[in-house]
């Protein structure tokens, strides 16, 4: 479903985001895509989406290149960025149906999937205010309605589960795992080793723009040899956190 | 102690709102875009060249009149009443966009900072902003009449301070009629209220400026009445015409006494101005901070959309084009910022055109601006190219093609997740902006026919050819926006006014009339009027051949650019 080849970008004259970054993602997959701050997982997302473009590789969404062919290769992505951008000025119904406009969805469609939708992430009572009244996690949830509206092939996912409340982050992984038993796809970023360790297929952890691993998540347990993930996660970024002394921060002056 | 903190807040919003360390980085330190501060100054400095000597004869023929009134310093108040007009126009916006819906607030608010200490350098900062107004409306007039006349000093000290401090009036009277108003009407809910609020505003205040420029006595006739009145007291006529704005008066009499009485109502008008911010300090400590946080304030309905609402509200699929169209509607009607500057700038020279043709009227063929109508009458054989750059000078002002990506901002980034080509966002910005700039021709063919009764026949072809040629020339701005759109701004009156791109439109629009006059001159020898104006549309027309798909591709490799 999702193909990368030779991912690389380059910010600046010589700062590599992504380093020659390959991976596929299968249909039917939960993969999670894993590393710490500023280790180019949204550069990776923003160039899947076409947010950005490569200095090199390429990327095949179903088939279709997201460079050559980008209408085709959008209209089979449901993309959620890590900070919800929208149009704040109109209300949660306008922005919903002004997306379903652009991916064409027929009419009928978009009112049974905005109604379960919003139904399902409680937003039903804020549809017909403006979204720039809507708190983070609502605009998050907002989001998230449009991106499935369409009903995608793959979801891409950066971030989702933050700001969202324990319910509807719940709602997110239950969904996410029927969209993949139903064939469909999906790629998503995460800081937490908990969520990656309970809903993913396969893993694949970047670090200052290289990756570094992919697979299951036993496999990479057998690698290093860890018991957790998060320590697993630790040792192959190379952090330093584990010896780090935070005592100055509580001595009196 | 807390005098630095208040100095260093002020510092670090001053440096925000102008992008100062910004510029100094890329300036000086990345060497970057080296050419844009070469720009500004060579468009100020051309501006002032072909702008001087316009005004040195304005200034010579209004200090002319003034003189003969025993009265030549009120060039200086007349100029002071047009800034100060001018700033509460402006501030009004200013104002609401920075106490409102500035995203600065939230975190000033959490800092352990007094209101009164946010809401004074907030002032501080509308003031400098405004001063600008100033500066550029009354510095000159303020210079040239006291040279060309040499007045003493106490013009010159009076004269300077009052240029400083001629925007703070206004401000702060509008600052203590919104800081209660804003206890009653939720200024941060109700962007679109104002936003027609403040368009009615701005005609009135077109029409009250006008009013006020008449009764001054510069257009305006002396009747029997009235000259009998200036006999026995010129002082009285001279000052009815500023008593619409009384600060005036007392600018006026600072800069025309002599010495100490100078001094003392130069102290009475900074009396009043200190006043002023004290009072609305206080106001600010009664009620800012409350009205703030209940803007703050996020709740969302009861009751649910109940399916036959939802039915009613998604009641047809449109296409890309027309989903993408009244997106850009809904975008642009819901900025203040966009809609006031855009709507403002298609509006501003009609409105001006058709005052001018009415009050004209009224004023009959003897007035001084009546002559320029029977002027006009001379060149009726023109009518029809020369109607055709009145209806493109009003049209083509907008601004809008200009910024018509760089509006966008953040926003590009969901434009460009879509599912759409660059023909279809191009298509739908395109009818938007076009929609917009025919407000400009249309009320251009309204007021040739109240000034000129203008032919039927005249009038819908410099409709249409002005049509033609605005379209023409917001091609070649948006071709402009695509490469260079700023996208990076935090409040939207950054992206249509510190834009160098509207800079530019001004420009070429301005170039493009100039060009299309010059040419007039040069061949009104041998081609007749009707030659010209086919000429001039014809040649628009034909450039919409290479120009259209240039705009597409450009956008369509920007749209492949990173964001």
């Amino acid at each position: 479903m999702l193909e990368i080849r030779h991912l690389t970008k380059v910010f600046g004259k010589n700062f590599k985001a992504v380093d020659d970054l390959s991976l596929s993602v299968k249909k039917g997959e939960v993969f999670g895509f894993l590393g710490p701050n500023g280790a180019g997982k949204t550069t990776t997302i923003k160039m899947i989406v076409g947010l950005l473009k490569p200095n090199e590789g390429s990327i095949s969404i179903g088939g279709k290149d997201i460079q050559k062919d980008t209408i085709a290769a959008k209209l089979k992505i449901g993309y959620v960025p890590d900070e919800p951008v929208m149009m704040e000025k109109i209300k949660g119904i306008e922005y919903l149906d002004f997306i379903a406009d652009m991916y064409g969805v027929p009419l009928q469609k978009r009112r049974e999937r905005v109604e379960k939708l919003t139904t399902a992430f409680k937003l039903r009572n804020a549809l017909r205010d403006i979204v720039a009244g809507y708190s983070h996690g609502m605009k998050q949830k907002l989001s998230l309605v449009a991106a499935l509206l369409h009903q995608p092939d793959l979801w891409i996912l950066d971030e989702p589960l933050t700001g969202l409340d324990p319910e509807s982050a719940f709602l997110l992984k239950k969904m996410m795992q029927n969209h993949t038993e139903s064939g469909n796809t999906v790629f998503f970023s995460t800081h937490l080793m908990e969520i990656a360790e309970k809903l993913c297929d396969r893993i694949g952890i970047i670090h200052q723009g290289k990756l570094l691993f992919t697979g299951t998540i036993e496999e990479l347990k057998k690698e290093k040899g860890e018991a957790t993930l998060e320590r697993v996660f630790l040792e192959v970024t190379g952090s330093e956190a584990q010896q780090m002394d935070f005592s100055y921060l509580d001595a009196s002056e | 102690m807390r005098h630095s903190r208040w100095i260093s807040l002020t510092l670090t919003l001053l440096n925000e709102h102008y992008g100062i360390s910004r510029k100094r980085q890329r300036y000086l330190v990345d060497r970057k875009d080296l050419w844009e501060p070469f720009l500004i100054f060579g468009i100020v400095a051309v501006l002032i060249v072909t702008l001087f000597p316009l005004m040195k004869t304005l200034l010579d023929q209004m200090i002319a009149v003034y003189a003969q009134m025993g009265a030549p310093e009120m060039v200086y108040a007349y100029f002071f009443m047009i800034c100060s007009a001018f700033g509460f126009l402006v501030g009004l916006l200013v104002i609401l966009s920075v106490f409102f819906f500035s995203k600065d607030l939230p975190l000033l608010m959490s800092l352990p900072l007094k209101p009164t200490e946010i809401l004074s350098a907030k002032i501080a900062l509308i003031v400098i902003d405004q001063t600008w107004i100033s500066i550029v409306g009354l510095l000159f007039p303020y210079i040239y009449l006291g040279a060309r006349i040499g007045l003493g000093w106490e013009y010159w000290i009076s004269g300077f301070l009052i240029l400083l401090s001629a925007q703070i009036l206004p401000i702060l009277f509008e600052t203590i009629v919104i800081l209660p108003l804003s206890r009653v009407i939720r200024f941060g809910k109700h962007r679109d209220f104002l936003l027609f609020s403040v368009s009615v505003l701005f005609v009135v205040a077109i029409l009250l400026i006008n009013v006020a420029i008449t009764n001054t006595g510069v257009s305006g006739e002396l009747t029997e009445e009235t000259f009998r009145e200036f006999l026995e007291n010129p002082q009285n006529i001279i000052l009815k015409g500023l008593s619409i704005y009384p600060p005036a008066i007392w600018a006026y009499r600072a800069v025309s006494a002599k010495g100490m009485v100078s001094l003392g109502w130069l102290a009475c008008f900074l009396s009043v101005t200190a006043g002023g911010f004290l009072l609305t300090l206080f106001l600010a400590n009664r009620f800012y901070l409350a009205s703030y946080l209940e803007l703050q304030d996020r709740h969302t309905r009861k009751s649910l959309l109940t399916r036959a609402e939802l039915d009613h509200s998604i009641r047809r699929e449109r296409s890309p084009v027309r989903a993408l169209f009244i997106r850009e509607w809904r975008y642009f009607l819901r900025i203040p910022a966009f809609a006031f500057n855009g709507i403002g700038n298609v509006l501003i020279f009609p409105i001006l055109l058709i005052l001018f043709g009415s009050t004209n009227k009224s004023l009959g063929s003897a007035s001084s601006l009546g002559a320029i109508i029977t002027n006009l009458e001379s060149l009726r054989a023109y009518l029809l190219p020369l109607g055709t750059l009145v209806g493109i000078l009003a049209g083509g002002m907008n601004l809008l093609s200009s910024t018509f990506l760089s509006r966008e901002g953040r926003m590009l980034t969901e434009l460009k997740t879509l599912p759409v080509s660059a023909k279809d966002i191009l298509t739908a910005k395109y009818l938007h902006i076009s929609i917009l700039s025919e407000i400009g021709p249309l009320t251009a063919v309204i007021a040739m026919r109240i000034l000129v009764q203008a032919a039927w026949g005249d009038l819908l072809g410099a409709f249409i050819g002005s049509s033609v040629c605005i379209s023409f020339l917001n091609l070649i701005q948006m071709i402009v926006d695509i490469k260079r759109p700023m996208l990076d701004w935090d409040n939207p009156q950054k992206a249509m006014k510190q834009n160098l791109n509207g800079l530019f439109s001004v420009v070429l629009l301005f170039g493009f009339i100039a060009g299309c006059l010059g040419m007039g001159w040069l061949t009104q020898g041998f081609l007749s009027p009707l030659m010209m104006f086919a000429l001039l549309v014809g040649v628009c027309a034909l450039g919409h051949i290479p120009l259209i798909p240039i705009t597409i591709s450009s956008l369509d490799r920007f749209l492949l650019k990173d964001l």
